[in-house]
């Protein structure tokens, strides 16, 4: 009796601590993946196209007159092997396009893969053994900088030394900024960096746009033509998308705004206009430097945020969840507003499978949506960004004959014929020129009027290092740009739309200080995360918040004092 | 009948309770297997409407499509299986030698004990882990995944504290009628601890099934990825396309956490048609050494 009544206590113990573990914070997450596609879809349009490295001309009666259009000049005679890291190496290599691309340049690639998950990491086990490929390709961001400088200094890489015999790619060295600030260690060029070929009136804005149920405002009436509201508005319909439930969902199952997990929370403080600039670091009233977090626009931004988490404005749920859980929720109708890295060319993805499963009926059921900030009502802020994607290095081991055709590939690759070849593929095969800037691609097109690409589900980064691909192109399916075509046109237009300018300075800074604990970007993040799922007073919490920071932060401040001028 | 009622099995109140309580504890440990093979065959909307199922109001194989569409699944899977048997038969006979040898009356055999049992405790950091392999030739290499996990310092422990449980007597009369070290080891020693010795070899063959770190920091090529490796890219594939721009071209939807769990499913269930045929001896080793006499 006595020892099945210690076995009924024993397993009642632990039911409660497996109940317990299961209901444990999940603070241990997996790293969540870097959100900048390949293809970005913040370059809306085409911009003059590069040099044309073939020479050809347009002729007079439409017909394209010179058919060796789309081939590499050049003395590739002989052989070159390239070692380079690449994402989706499984992918990549195997297409007709890719093989033709070898044959053209003499050239072979043995590629490294990497993974979004262990980019970096990988990055840095290479360097640090001394085990770079010829071409090191990575996912460098302006953060990353002090690290870069201290390889370049050591000697990890090759100097990319004067361009000017490769147009394309001297062209491209001039208008990317992020070469000289980020890249140039001592005077010498180290690194590549891939640049977005952005449309000049997006000014580098991230743009992260919320996408909403179009479908559902125009079912409550409160739909507003060019889906361009206030903040008030939007709070409005999220009040009566949950009263009045659109989708059927049921009394409490509908969440207002729901987002990717690393938008969540800074990216809903980045689009407030508080303030002009939104540097880590900026300068108080007597001109000292001071973390952004210490100023009152922060503080405002913080109750703006908490207001709505905790108004029930964002799901409560947002606080926790890893993976795609925010975006499973909008497709499945459970949410009205999705905030993400929503490009058109996402868009352009989400309509056919958004439509496919029956989530809606017609692209015009889900727009993106812009929202004035709070302070004015009236004004659109966006935050500038990197002008590059990636940045590429060359290993010290490479010799001239490997230098010489890796910029001989890129120089191309930035070219129109290599616009070209990245859109479609192989002259004459994929593509016909019919113009020195526009090309007719030949592949057979599906029900829906998209391209039946031959080469769907395969990858060429090893074509990236020199610059994005401009979008929209000869390849781009359309909807999602036409989703954005009054956005665009507000952009471009309007007077209230705003770019906090990316500061470069701060943000290349290398002081030992600064190197080592920057903004306390983490800190704050959790923080601003704490607030949220507390109900105690905000102005309280920041400021013993604030006192407990002020001993962190003193030292870094006091070196951008006295550094950075 | 009536044996029953008075006897052995006659059942109390207090049995039906914990009856109840184990059942329920069966549920809880049961259930996330189950909904983990649901998840991964409903499509995204019923999932997200019901994240807890039951029972699936529909089925769709497109995660599994997407799963075994990857091209490098299928040859993963072979490197792993291979990587598991060879792996577990490495570390096993390592670490059963080494166990022995722990056991037997050699000099310095404090010395070396300490030297091992301080790796647990204490690494040598990553970038010198990789210089190492590096120098050995092992940089993008099967053997790579293999060879630096030599032994597990607690199994060798556990099977050389059972060594010493198997009596004296045996060994010795068996070195009397002139058998060497390593015939006392293989034809005395190991038939008696044959449960521990099956038990650690599942731990063996599982660690090395689920082989990725080393995988991601040493090999270089994608025809050498071993499983997990692969399933980990296939999953950050399906995020990627479910959250992240999708160019021109038409893609089949995807959503990821279905993606994930046809993952584990595909992960797990080799291990589990495997296990019912090692669970004999997995139970006799796991409470081995539990009791004396």
């Amino acid at each position: 009796m006595k020892k099945r009544l210690l076995i009924i206590v024993s397993l009642a113990v632990a039911s409660v601590m497996l109940f317990s573990a299961c209901g444990a914070n999940n603070s241990g997450a997996a790293p969540s993946d870097p959100v900048v596609a390949a293809s970005d879809g913040n370059a809306a349009a085409s911009e003059s196209a590069a040099a044309d490295s073939g020479g050809e001309a347009a002729a007079s009666d439409g017909q394209y007159e010179n058919p060796g259009y789309g081939y590499p000049v050049g003395d590739f005679s002989e052989p070159v092997t390239i070692s380079m890291t690449v994402l989706d190496a499984e992918k990549t290599g195997n297409t007709a396009r890719d093989k033709w691309l070898f044959d053209q340049f003499n050239i072979k690639f043995e590629l490294i893969p990497v993974t979004w998950g262990d980019w970096l990491e990988k990055v840095r086990v290479m360097v640090a053994g001394d085990d770079i490929p010829d071409i090191l390709w990575w996912d460098m961001k302006i953060n990353h900088t002090a690290e870069f400088r201290s390889w370049a200094q050591a000697g990890a890489f090759r100097e990319i030394g004067d361009t000017a015999a490769y147009p394309n790619l001297q062209a491209l060295r001039e208008k990317t900024v992020s070469m000289e600030k980020m890249l140039t260690v001592d005077g010498k060029l180290y690194g590549w960096s891939a640049n977005r070929n952005n449309p000049d009136w997006l000014d580098n804005a991230y743009y992260p746009m919320f996408a909403y149920r179009r479908d559902w405002a125009q079912a409550l009436n409160m739909y507003k033509e060019g889906d361009q509201y206030t903040w008030a508005e939007v709070l409005a319909m999220i009040d009566a998308v949950k009263q009045q439930d659109p989708n059927g969902n049921g009394a409490g199952n509908t969440f207002g705004m729901v987002s990717e997990t690393w938008a969540f929370p800074g990216v809903y403080m980045s689009i407030l206009d508080y303030s002009e600039t939104q540097d880590s670091y900026v300068k108080d009233a007597s001109g000292k430097y001071t973390p952004y977090f210490t100023t009152d626009a922060f503080r405002q931004e913080l109750k703006f945020l908490a207001d709505l988490y905790r108004g029930g404005y964002i799901w409560k749920d947002q606080i926790a969840i890893s993976g795609s859980e925010g975006l499973d929720n909008f497709k499945a109708g459970r949410a009205f507003m999705y905030l993400g890295n929503n490009s058109p060319d996402w868009f352009s993805g989400q309509y056919a499978s958004w439509v496919e499963t029956g989530s809606i009926d017609s692209p015009d059921a889900l727009a993106p949506m812009i929202i004035f900030g709070p302070v004015t009502n009236t004004r659109f802020t966006l935050v500038q960004t990197e002008d590059y994607w990636t940045v590429a290095n060359f290993s010290h081991n490479v010799d001239d004959k490997k230098y010489e055709r890796i910029l001989q590939l890129w120089d191309w690759y930035a070219s129109e014929d290599g616009r070209a070849y990245r859109v479609s593929g192989i002259p004459g095969v994929d593509y016909e020129r019919v113009s020195d800037t526009d090309i007719n691609i030949l592949w057979t097109k599906t029900a829906d009027g998209l391209y039946d690409s031959p080469y769907r589900d395969t990858a060429n980064n090893f074509a990236t290092p020199p610059c994005l691909v401009p979008s929209p192109n000869e390849g781009t399916n359309m909807t999602g740009y036409n989703a954005f075509e009054k956005i665009f046109e507000f952009i471009q237009t309007s007077p209230d739309y705003f770019v906090r300018p990316l500061n470069w300075d701060l943000n290349t800074f290398n002081g030992e200080q600064f190197s080592q604990y920057g903004s306390f970007s983490s800190e704050r993040d959790e923080f601003i995360k704490t607030v949220l799922a507390s109900s105690d007073d905000v102005d309280s919490m920041l400021d013993q918040w604030l006192g407990e920071m002020a001993p962190k932060w003193g030292p870094v401040a006091a070196e951008l004092d006295e550094q950075l001028k | 009948m009536t044996a029953t009622k008075k006897g052995l099995y006659r059942k109390e109140p207090l049995d039906y309770i914990l009856l109840v309580l184990l059942s329920l504890i069966l549920i809880l440990i049961l259930y996330p297997f189950y909904n983990a093979v649901l998840i991964s065959i409903v499509p995204q909307n019923d999932y997200v409407r019901a994240p807890l199922m039951l029972w699936p109001s529909r089925v769709e194989s497109t995660n599994y499509k997407f799963v075994f569409d990857s091209p490098v699944l299928l040859r993963s899977m072979a490197t792993s299986a291979v990587m598991m048997v060879v792996g577990a038969i490495y570390n096993m006979l390592l670490t059963v030698l080494f166990a022995y040898a722990m056991t037997r009356p050699i000099p310095g055999r404090n010395f070396f004990r300490f030297i091992m049992v301080f790796t647990m405790y204490f690494g040598g950091g990553l970038i010198p882990y990789y210089l190492l392999i590096k120098a050995l030739g092992l940089l993008d290499n099967f053997w790579s995944m293999v060879l630096p996990t030599v032994i597990s310092v607690t199994y060798m422990l556990i099977i050389s504290n059972s060594m010493n449980s198997v009596p004296s007597e045996l060994t010795e009369s068996a070195a009397m009628d002139g058998a060497g070290e390593i015939r006392i080891l293989f034809q005395i020693m190991l038939p008696l601890l044959l449960p521990i010795l099956a038990t650690f070899t599942l731990y063996y063959a599982v660690e090395r099934w689920n082989e990725w770190y080393s995988a991601m920091l040493f090999i270089k090529s994608v025809d050498k990825w071993p499983l997990q490796y692969a399933l980990r890219k296939i999953i950050s594939d399906a995020n990627f396309i479910s959250t992240q721009a999708v160019t021109g071209e038409y893609r089949p939807p995807t959503y990821g956490e279905g993606i994930k769990m046809a993952c584990i499913v595909v992960t797990v269930f080799p291990l589990m048609a495997v296990y019912p045929f090692l669970q004999r001896y997995f139970l006799t080793g796991l409470t081995a050494g539990a009791v004396k006499g």
